[in-house]
């Protein structure tokens, strides 16, 4: 006997990201989900952008990584609060992981939380957070033709960071075949070109965040 | 390797199905997975394996149907294959388009005795 079902294989976490969402509109809290290959420079990032923001906004961080600590201490010597998700071998950060580290937050003392993935440039663009903005990270030792081989994250975020520039005439990386080949997949993609160890880029990226979590909050 | 993750889901989702019913056995689920979706058939197959070992699923077959990215001009309103990932519409140059499909993962049936 033939059954239909029609259901989506990701519906569990889908309703967990909805309740997730709705919490963080009823909090007030802006969320940002950044995304990008190991080693593309998402924590030094974080940093750089906690940096800016640290005096005006209360921003918190969930760092996800399949295993250590490393990255959600050097986000508390920055003095922001920080939780750490071990995913133990999962290439991803589902919203129900998110779900239970929320436990460790005080949500009605974050203006902005900024949700560190696991790096991995396909896995995560599946599981939905609950967040307000998907953003990733590509940097440019990492070669210019990842739009074409990971089109689905070019195509789900809507922000694309491209680190490392300062680092630009030691590689063959060329950013405007990135801003057109990734433009063609999103053309709504904002794009902001940084050096997260020169600071070069960052005042714009932080001025526009800044534009967007009061537009939407 | 997210397909680790999604196959706890389809089987999940069928044994809930097939217990709704009453079934004794989970002979074949059906599923249908977008282009896009980056998941892998074989993959799906390999955890389903080792995942529904003790269940009533054991030894189901697993069919997959594929589902191509098409993308619907804003401008003209036609409405393409796009696998090769060629978002821009080829009769009037708008970049931005539509996905009308290819992003899908659901189980669409399942066959139970």
């Amino acid at each position: 006997m033939e059954i239909k079902v029609l259901q989506k294989i990701l519906e569990a976490n889908e309703a967990i990201a909805r309740e997730n969402a709705r919490l963080f509109k009823d909090k007030g809290v802006f969320v940002i989900n950044i995304m990008s290959s190991p080693g593309a420079g998402k924590t030094s990032f974080i940093l750089r952008t906690l940096e800016k923001l640290k005096n005006d906004f209360k921003v918190a961080v969930i760092e996800g990584d399949i295993a250590s600590k490393v990255d959600a201490e050097k986000i508390r010597e920055q003095g922001a609060p920080a939780v750490q998700i071990n995913t133990g071998g999962a290439c991803h950060l589902d919203a129900n992981m998110i779900k239970n580290a929320l436990n460790l937050l005080n949500l009605d003392d974050i203006d902005l939380l900024i949700i560190e993935n696991v790096g991995n440039l396909v896995c995560p663009a599946e599981f939905n957070l609950g967040e307000d903005l998907k953003l990733m990270i590509l940097s440019t030792p990492e070669g210019d033709d990842k739009p074409l081989k990971y089109p689905q994250m070019f195509t789900l975020c809507s922000v694309l960071v491209l680190n490392k520039i300062d680092l630009l005439n030691q590689t063959n990386f060329n950013v405007q075949k990135v801003r057109e080949s990734a433009t063609k997949l999103n053309a709504n993609l904002q794009i902001f070109e940084v050096s997260c160890t020169t600071g070069q880029g960052i005042n714009t990226w932080v001025t526009w965040l800044k534009n967007k979590f009061l537009v939407t909050r | 390797m997210h397909e680790l993750g999604i196959t706890e889901n389809i089987l999940s989702i069928a044994l809930e199905q097939a217990q709704q019913r009453g079934a004794q056995r989970i002979l074949k689920i059906r599923l249908k997975i977008g282009e896009m979706t980056a998941v892998v058939d074989e993959c799906i197959r390999f955890y389903f394996e080792i995942l529904s070992k003790d269940t009533m699923a054991a030894g189901a077959e697993i069919e997959v149907e594929n589902v191509p990215i098409k993308v619907k001009c804003p401008k003209c309103g036609k409405t393409r294959e796009a696998s090769d990932y060629n978002f821009i519409c080829p009769q009037c140059g708008v970049l931005s388009a539509e996905i009308v499909s290819g992003r899908e993962l659901y189980v669409s049936s399942i066959e139970i005795e």
